[in-house]
């Protein structure tokens, strides 16, 4: 709905306001009336009049009367997708596309969104006027763009819908591991962008590896909440259903030549969905996966999971031999699952000490409070 | 002095009115088409010696670039020019015991300098970009187009 009276206004604030009025309109029409049988439309409906009314006395009805005569015959899942291009695009930077997507697509609060972020909601908030004000200023536009802009843009979409998703998958601080807010919205618009371009390779990709990932969830805590490694995950859990239709997708991602990245990354989740016991899974597979798709992505995480694979493949020295390189990258200067793979790649070299000094530097750069007890219970099974 | 080569065929003169001719023709009331456009401003930057060591030939090109870019924008363009050197700016500002003083030098001392600009018309800023995406300098070295929307005033 809101997607749809900001077409009308050009301005999201005033959208915002539309909305709610609609809102407050409906608590007192549909306890008289009842509840209309198509509640969204209805809502959509008032809240797009009550723009009109608010742009008629504002006498710039002249300037947006060829978007309202466009408008009309438009569905609301249309709206959506304009909105999410308005959201990513590009002229906007990374941190407000990310912010204003969750905050006008997936309708979290403006606190929620600055808390998955790390920052004071203030700051958040400052953010996400800028870029309202910078939308309505600059004039990004509420379209889907033309065929020969598509690739970049869904590419662009795509990147923060794949952030949204990892973001909830860890959450980066707090006592809950998974934010399935926001891992749960990021599956639901990629479905929206798949609904609406169901022939693109990136998004089929996407939405495979969202999916293959996303089946896997039921088994990554135990039930007391403690993290559970993928080599002691319980694979009943794992939700089949997903998993089939993940494959499904994956198999027309790959149709594709060559492979988007997030294809690529489906496939290497695929290889472990399809493993019946962690014993059996396909190394070299995930290898030869990984090999492809540091030169579809070059990226030293990308490269950190090559070398973990290596690792799984090879032995414990091989893989902390694939690592070495990797202590340079000053990228991943402070990233903790380095040191964390080391230190399990120490500790089956039985390098106990080693492993205490590389789980500890692993357990000092993470916030979230499931991966802090699974390091330290590490740490106290290693000391003498 | 080889400045981003602004083409001679925009007439910086013409006003709205005359804009509007050429687009839909000349009944249309002059200013009737501003109502849903926006006006941008961009400012072409780049690396003055990597301009002031162009060759002819390169010259030429950018010239002929700039010709394209005009040809596609037609009546978009409201104006457009080519600056001077960044070496012949002067810079105003007002010391702290009030005094305007005039310095040598362009606002920001830096590599990149603004060398020109045009005023285009819009309806948003996709068409704005992809305008502003055929000048040259895009494709030079440290060089590069900054697009501001220009704040209207409604009579």
């Amino acid at each position: 709905m809101l997607a749809a009276t900001v077409r009308v206004t050009r301005d999201i604030d005033l959208a915002e306001e539309c909305a709610q009025d609609a809102y407050a309109k409906a608590l007192e029409v549909w306890e008289r009336d009842g509840i209309p049988v198509r509640p969204g439309a209805w809502l959509t409906t008032v809240a797009r009049n009550r723009a009109l009314d608010l742009l008629r006395r504002e006498t710039v009805l002249q300037r947006t009367l060829p978007l309202l005569v466009v408008a009309s015959p438009t569905v609301v899942n249309d709206d959506r997708l304009r909105l999410i291009f308005t959201c990513c695009h590009p002229a906007l930077g990374r941190e407000a596309q990310v912010a204003l997507t969750l905050r006008l697509l997936c309708g979290l609060s403006t606190a929620d969104v600055a808390r998955a972020f790390l920052v004071q909601e203030s700051t958040m908030a400052a953010r996400i006027t800028r870029a309202k004000k910078k939308i309505a200023v600059a004039r990004i536009p509420y379209r889907v763009p033309a065929p020969d802009d598509l690739p970049v843009r869904v590419g662009a979409v795509l990147e923060v819908l794949h952030l949204v998703y990892t973001t909830g998958h860890v959450a980066p601080a707090g006592s809950q591991l998974v934010r399935q807010d926001l891992t749960g919205s990021a599956i639901v618009l990629t479905r929206m962008l798949h609904t609406l371009l169901p022939h693109d390779p990136a998004v089929l990709g996407l939405l495979a590896l969202l999916l293959l990932t996303e089946a896997r969830s039921a088994s990554r805590l135990d039930a007391n909440g403690a993290l559970v490694l993928l080599e002691a995950q319980n694979r009943q859990l794992w939700d089949a259903a997903l998993i089939a239709e993940g494959t499904a997708l994956l198999i027309k991602a790959l149709s594709s030549r060559p492979p988007t990245r997030y294809a690529v990354q489906a496939a290497i989740a695929a290889v472990h969905t399809s493993a019946v016991s962690y014993a059996e899974t396909d190394w070299p597979e995930i290898c030869g996966l990984y090999d492809v798709l540091r030169t579809l992505w070059p990226n030293p995480v990308v490269e950190l999971n090559r070398a973990i694979a290596i690792g799984m493949r090879d032995g414990a020295a091989a893989g902390l031999a694939a690592l070495e390189p990797l202590l340079e990258e000053p990228a991943l200067a402070t990233y903790g699952y380095l040191s964390a793979a080391r230190g399990s790649f120490l500790r089956d070299l039985g390098q106990s000490e080693a492993a205490v000094a590389a789980y500890s530097e692993a357990l000092a750069l993470t916030d979230n409070e499931a991966e802090r007890a699974f390091l330290s219970h590490r740490i106290a099974q290693l000391r003498p | 002095m080889v400045r981003p080569e602004i083409s001679s065929e925009v007439s910086v003169d013409s006003g709205g009115g005359s804009l509007v001719e050429k687009a839909d023709g000349p009944l249309e009331a002059p200013g009737r088409m501003d109502t849903d456009m926006a006006k941008y401003l961009v400012l072409i930057y780049g690396d003055e010696q990597e301009w002031d060591s162009a060759s002819p030939a390169e010259l030429t090109a950018k010239h002929a670039a700039h010709g394209a870019f005009a040809a596609a924008a037609g009546p978009a363009i409201l104006g457009g020019e080519q600056l001077q050197a960044a070496s012949t700016a002067t810079t105003l500002r007002t010391l702290s015991d009030g005094r305007a003083v005039p310095t040598d030098g362009p606002f920001p001392e830096s590599k990149e300098v603004l060398g020109g600009y045009y005023v285009l018309e819009a309806p948003d800023l996709d068409a704005a970009v992809a305008l502003a995406g055929m000048l040259p300098e895009i494709a030079e070295s440290g060089g590069g187009v900054e697009i501001r929307p220009i704040v209207s005033r409604k009579s």
